[in-house]
């Protein structure tokens, strides 16, 4: 029944002749070089790394092709269709649920079997299908050859031989994609056969499969493997018992017969068919692969090199991030400055509009903040660009595992706690490489312990006005590190408790190492500094606004303005004052109104609300507001200081006055419970909104966001109570 | 003879160089059909490009796989 619905679709989409449409998928193990495939065709940008799992959601693209619109959907890259992993899951989601009219697979051609084994379970959902053969290039000159006409008649499908690097086979391959589709039926290709026992147990199942009458046009004998398989997800959907128990016996007999589970055995006859297919179809001259990237791995990933390696090369990403980044952000700061004083200079001195006040302290004040670690953020993503396309990353995770393992992370989630030095924005993206949701989860909640751009301006603030500059150094790095540990202890944590869950086994492809082109590098770099770049055109924008307007309303009262005044024209009158003293007082006077106004605006309001939550931490109300405002961005803590201490609204981390006003009220051990808090409390709005998004749940948003507050506040009450017994 | 043809070694105890027979993968489901993906399946040969107490470095069908020790250890192999 389910067959001939298929067959009524492809018909009436091909009597159609004027246009046709099509919706094509592009699957290909990790590092076939699928992507490059997809940008070739539909002229898109999509990041290629040289990173094993670059592309964990599918990515859609148009391209046209003479009479023929393709809706092209890249998925993730995968090796089977089992049920184990999230982009597995998500490959085989759009191939049963989003019926492309063809699967355009992509098979490394220097790796004919290993590819060919997700080209079978493809065969085996009966999707017309057509084989890209790329690299085909790199399998000439490993010295492989190819009879592409036995093959195609061995597998029933089309081969078309490609190079996507260099754009050669484009064409051929779109019109074996429209061919294809016109002779559907038959371009499903020969499926393995199981041997007998296997067959016997798939045919039962079958048959019952097509009994139950289930509502879905999955191919039935599909279905019948999974079932044998064991595969959870097809359990689920179906929700039949008695199917399940049908399978788990036959299982069982199977075991019993030929010694193994199902799922190993259905492996093995898949190889053994790939094979056979490939032993006359495919010669195999030279054996010379590989030698420099072995050569190169016997070094770097070697157990005493292995690590010294690695820390050395970060080190360097930190090094060039820092000192490369430092003229940039110059400019960046003297072009807000002077936009600033552009700006400022339209109203007269002393005017208190507040238009003025607004795009000076509010949208040029917030958002200028945040765009000065862009070039800090470039760079880091630069670095790590180059480190994935060359290939090392996948090096540097598989080291890291060892040390994650332990912790009960994968090696993977290490990427992006190292984007997260950077900011936790892209760092929390990056996590999509994690193949359990579990992992992924644990990674996104602690990666915002790792101190990121934004709130060094609050150590740079703090560190010299408390610490002898001997200590200014080491003062920075311990800071780093307590985020570190913490992160481990959190990750630790979440592990034993709400997390709990293996981790999946750590067996990674090392693809060889590659010369990492400019325009990809750029490509990846952009790709995650524009969501760095929109953080602070959206989110901190508004934010800011917000703010500044919080620190606005509501004003002082009418009598409490007035007494200010009477107070100012008591001085102004008084005529036993000499000038400067009268001055001084004035200034005072200004000093005392300002705070007054800030302590009765909603934002003072909030932080003295928060005042006695906060004491036990060190806290005053001052302190307090700021952290509210930190909130918004971190980088925020430092402007809202100088703020509340009434400096004039341009205080930056560089700005003496401000620092000694803190050395007058605060003890070190305030200052340094200051750093402290901000690191662990709170992550910023847009790290919570991007938690929100990936985790696809406010839950896990609110957790962390509650979570690290909670975990910010007992670990600085406990040092600062520590502290003050110990002083 | 017989016994001596069939013992079984694990994979970490392979030296550097050596091409091996895969025999069984001693596991949970999961390594096993990542391992299965992969090409690593009994029966298939296999040659060790590193094994020096960090990760193990396959030659698998001409790619290259990275296995932590734990689940290398769990990989039973035969000396060709």
């Amino acid at each position: 029944m389910p067959n001939l619905l298929r067959e009524d679709e492809k018909s009436t989409s091909s009597s159609d002749s004027s246009t046709h449409q099509l919706t094509v998928a592009l699957a290909g193990n990790p590092n076939s070089g699928k992507t490059t495939i997809f940008n070739l065709i539909t002229g898109a940008r999509q990041h290629v790394g040289n990173y094993p799992g670059v592309t964990v959601e599918e990515v859609r693209g148009v391209c046209k092709f003479g009479q023929t619109r393709m809706d092209v959907i890249d998925l993730p890259g995968t090796y089977s269709l089992t049920a184990y992993s999230a982009e597995e899951l998500v490959a085989r989601q759009v191939l049963t649920e989003g019926k492309p009219d063809v699967v355009v697979d992509i098979v490394d051609a220097s790796n004919l079997n290993r590819n060919l084994y997700l080209a079978i379970q493809i065969m085996e959902l009966q999707l017309p299908m057509v084989l890209a053969f790329n690299m085909s290039d790199v399998a000439a000159s490993q010295g492989l050859k190819f009879d592409l006409d036995m093959l195609q008649q061995r597998l029933g499908l089309k081969i078309v031989p490609m190079v996507g690097n260099k754009g050669t086979g484009k064409d051929d391959l779109l019109s074996a994609v429209t061919e294809t589709t016109r002779q559907a039926e038959t371009a499903t290709g020969s499926l393995p056969n199981y041997g007998e026992e296997i067959e016997r147990e798939l045919v039962e199942l079958q048959k019952a499969v097509e009994e139950s009458a289930l509502l879905t046009d999955l191919p039935p004998r599909w279905i019948a493997i999974k079932l044998l398989e064991g595969d959870s997800d097809i359990r689920e959907k179906l929700a039949h018992t008695e199917l399940a128990d049908l399978a788990d016996k036959a299982a069982q007999r199977l075991e019993s017969e030929l010694g193994d589970n199902p799922e190993a055995l259905l492996a093995d006859r898949r190889y053994g068919f790939i094979n056979g297919v490939c032993r006359e179809a495919v010669q195999s001259t030279v054996e010379s692969r590989r030698r420099v990237s072995d050569r190169i791995d016997a070094v770097v990933v070697s157990r005493i090199l292995g690590l010294p390696i690695f820390l050395g090369l970060m080190y360097l990403v930190f090094q060039l991030t820092f000192t490369l980044g430092g003229p940039p952000m110059e400019w960046i700061e003297a072009a807000f400055g002077w936009l600033a004083v552009t700006i400022g200079g339209l109203w007269p001195t002393g005017s208190e509009s507040l238009l003025r006040s607004l795009l000076l302290d509010g949208i040029i004040g917030g958002v200028g903040g945040v765009l000065v670690f862009l070039p800090n953020i470039l760079f880091l993503f630069l670095a790590i660009a180059i480190l994935e396309d060359s290939g090392y990353m996948a090096r540097a995770a598989f080291l890291m595992d060892r040390l994650m393992h332990k912790i009960g992370m994968h090696g993977k989630s290490f990427v992006p706690m190292l984007i997260g030095f950077g900011c936790s924005v892209p760092a929390i993206m990056a996590t999509r490489t994690l193949e359990s949701r579990k992992d992924r989860l644990v990674t996104m909640l602690v990666v915002p312990l790792m101190s990121c751009g934004a709130r060094l301006p609050i150590y740079a603030l703090i560190i010299p006005a408390f610490f002898p500059s001997k200590w200014h150094g080491p003062m920075l790095w311990i800071i780093y590190l307590i985020g570190i540990a913490l992160a481990v202890f959190c990750a630790w944590f979440l592990k034993k408790t709400v997390l709990r869950g293996e981790t999946p086994p750590f067996v990674m492809e090392l693809p060889p190492y590659r010369l990492p082109t400019l325009r990809s590098v750029l490509t990846h770099m952009w790709n995650r500094s524009s969501a760095y770049l929109k953080k602070a055109g959206t989110i901190i924008l508004g934010i800011s606004i917000l703010l500044w307007a919080m620190q606005q309303w509501p004003g002082l009262s009418a009598t409490q303005v007035g007494e200010f005044e009477t107070m100012r024209t008591a001085i102004a009158t008084d005529s036993s004052l000499d000038e400067s003293f009268r001055d001084l007082r004035l200034e005072e006077i200004d000093f005392a109104e300002a705070e007054a106004t800030l302590q009765s605006s909603l934002m003072g309001r909030v932080g003295s609300v928060l005042e006695p939550v906060l004491k036990p931490c060190g806290f005053d109300w001052k302190i307090s507001t700021a952290m509210v405002g930190a909130f918004a961005a971190k980088e925020v803590f430092v402007s809202q200081m100088g703020i509340v201490y009434s400096l004039g609204e341009e205080q930056d981390e560089e700005s003496e006055p401000l620092r000694e006003k803190l050395q007058a009220n605060y003890t070190e051990l305030q200052g340094f419970c200051i750093m402290l808090f901000c690191l662990i409390s709170a992550p910023c709005m847009a790290t919570i909104a991007v938690t929100k998004r990936e985790s696809n749940s406010w839950m896990w948003a609110l957790l962390q966001l509650a979570g690290l507050t909670f975990l910010a506040w007992v670990v600085t009450t406990a040092v600062y109570q520590a502290g003050q017994l110990i002083t | 003879m017989k016994c001596e043809d069939r013992k079984l070694k694990k994979l970490t105890d392979i030296k550097k160089g050596h091409q091996v027979l895969v025999s069984e993968i001693a596991g949970g489901r999961g390594l096993k059909s990542r391992l299965n993906a992969m090409g690593v399946i009994p029966g298939t040969s296999l040659t060790v490009i590193s094994m020096n107490g960090g990760p193990a470095i396959l030659d698998v069908m001409g790619t290259r796989l990275m296995l932590g020790r734990g689940m290398a250890r769990k990989v039973l192999v035969q000396q060709l």
